[in-house]
């Protein structure tokens, strides 16, 4: 990961403006296979379809 | 028996003619004046901009579905609207101008009983000088013609890569007060996603120029994500992206105009700065398109109707005040024209009261941030309840209560791709309940139960089922009404 950030501020001209990003988090080897499970995803699929669905019955109809 | 007039057929005006068309009893008529021939899914431009889809994959005609639906499809742009009739007829008309090759300029005075306004956004880019497409320099995913020049323009870009030259390419907001960032996010992460396909991405330096004053922010104040026990936040989720994925962030940045291969721009604290590139998507300000309103006698009362911006004004709060003193209720709820019961103006093409995002200006007084995004689900939601209002009055008289769907009651998904392919692609979807923060019901300003944000393949398969799905519904194929907006 310090190389990957090595590379990227060797590519930033001096003085530019470009947002220093060094402290937000990286992913883990093991975060970045969890995306990319298909088991776990499958989940993540109906996880996530299931919370518009909700957000669809709580929100969409607003009738007093 | 009544007349309703649609303007624009986008998601929000498709929505609500289907609605209609599916609520109005026999004998009323319903009416669709666009100036395009063709529906477009727009969120999955951004798969064409990247070469990923064709332009056939993401447009249909909307002539085949207005017939089999029973609306009358008038391809024409609206011109002006005389909410109160002219010296022939006191029955409320709109002027168009026929867009349609065999009649093209030719102009039709349409009456009306009621009209939804679901017009859309005028594309701005001669908001900035050297802007976009067409005389410009820069490209845009905006329309599906646009996408498919910008396919064309990233592949020589990765020819250039892949014959040893480094190449900057520039993804993001073509001026300080755009909206749709969630839209150049998405796109900027794709194309890093083809760069490393071909192999490319070691020579190639990619820049988000965003008017954003911090990450994340995507035109709604960013969002607060319970995770793990702990509250964090959209900046730092996008952050955690853009560092992963070696894109570079130019925040709070207005574009003052675009030369070839140079994009001059000021940030926050007045600086002016150069940015050089060799390939450019940055998207445009929206305006509302450019309807004049006129009273029975001629004169003209636009200002009436409409905010200067060019969007019409609806129940919403417009009173100015500042950040702080910003409240839910600010937001519009039925979308009823100020001061006309039978227009409603739904989508893009309503004036919101204000803009979500903290309001910022730079040292020399330029406005530097988002506009509201008004696009997809709540897009959709609008036009459909305005059908309803309408179906409403139409079957149980005028007195009949509007339907309301406000903004700061209703969530949205935003699912922007980060990569393609059904084993590969890949995904930040995020989820937000409701749209516009209502700190008075939420410390963090949205339900953290719903507002989440998420990385992965199951949000790629999520925007892929939702291309096919939001087809099909506007395709009005069997079962299309069970598809919710």
């Amino acid at each position: 990961m310090s190389e990957r950030m090595h590379e990227q501020q060797l590519r930033v001209p001096a003085g530019s403006t470009v947002a220093d990003l060094s402290k937000a988090p990286l992913p883990t080897e093991s975060t970045l296979r969890k995306r990319m499970s298909l088991p776990l995803q499958v989940i993540r699929f109906f996880v996530f379809n299931a919370r518009i669905m909700r957000m669809v019955l709580k929100g969409h109809s607003q009738d007093h | 028996m009544a007349d309703v007039v649609v303007l624009g057929a986008g998601v929000s005006g498709h929505t609500a003619a289907l609605h209609l068309s599916r609520l109005l009893p026999p004998g009323n008529t319903v009416t669709v004046v666009s100036p395009n021939s063709q529906w477009n899914w727009i969120p999955s431009n951004i798969w064409v901009g990247v070469g990923k889809m064709a332009k056939k994959q993401v447009v249909f005609p909307l002539a085949p579905v207005y017939r089999k639906r029973g609306i009358r499809f008038v391809q024409a742009k609206a011109t002006a609207i005389r909410p109160r009739g002219d010296e022939t007829s006191e029955r409320p008309a709109v002027d168009v101008e026929y867009t349609a090759p065999d009649k093209a300029r030719q102009t039709e005075r349409i009456r009306y009983d009621y009209l939804v306004n679901a017009t859309g956004p005028q594309l701005r880019f001669h908001a900035t000088p050297g802007l976009g497409p067409d005389g410009g320099h820069t490209v845009s995913v905006c329309t599906a013609d646009h996408a498919v020049e910008a396919a064309a323009a990233l592949r020589d870009t990765i020819e250039r890569l892949k014959a040893g030259q480094s190449q900057t390419l520039v993804v993001g907001m073509g001026h300080g007060t755009c909206t749709c960032e969630g839209a150049a996010f998405e796109y900027v992460f794709n194309v890093d996603h083809e760069l490393r396909e071909a192999g490319v991405r070691d020579r190639a330096r990619l820049v988000f120029l965003t008017n954003e004053a911090e990450l994340g922010d995507f035109g709604v104040d960013g969002m607060v994500f319970e995770e793990r026990g702990f509250q964090t936040t959209s900046e730092l989720w996008a952050g955690s992206l853009f560092r992963e994925r070696d894109v570079q962030a130019i925040l709070g940045a207005h574009v003052s105009r675009v030369e070839p291969g140079v994009v001059h721009y000021e940030t926050l604290d007045g600086a002016s700065h150069t940015l050089d590139f060799d390939f450019a998507m940055l998207l445009p300000p929206f305006g509302g398109v450019q309807l004049k309103a006129f009273d029975r006698d001629g004169a003209d009362i636009t200002e009436h109707l409409f905010a200067p911006s060019g969007f019409m004004k609806v129940d919403a709060d417009y009173t100015p005040k500042p950040y702080e003193e910003w409240r839910a209720e600010d937001w519009p709820k039925t979308y009823q024209a100020v001061g006309y019961d039978n227009i409603w103006a739904v989508g893009i093409a309503f004036a919101p009261p204000h803009q979500i995002s903290r309001p910022r200006k730079s040292a020399n007084g330029t406005a530097i941030a988002p506009s509201p995004p008004r696009t997809g689900m709540p897009s959709g939601v609008m036009g459909k309840v305005a059908a309803m209002s309408i179906a409403d009055r139409i079957k149980h008289g005028t007195s009949a209560p509007n339907h309301e769907a406000s903004m700061a009651a209703m969530g949205a998904a935003c699912v922007a791709s980060v990569g393609e392919g059904l084993r590969t692609g890949s995904a930040a979807a995020m989820t937000m309940m409701p749209v516009v923060p209502d700190y008075q019901r939420f410390p963090t300003g949205r339900d953290l139960a719903d507002t989440r944000g998420e990385v992965g393949l199951a949000g790629h398969w999520v925007k892929l089922m939702l291309h096919y799905l939001f087809l099909y519904k506007a395709k009005a194929l069997p079962g299309w009404q069970l598809i919710p907006e």
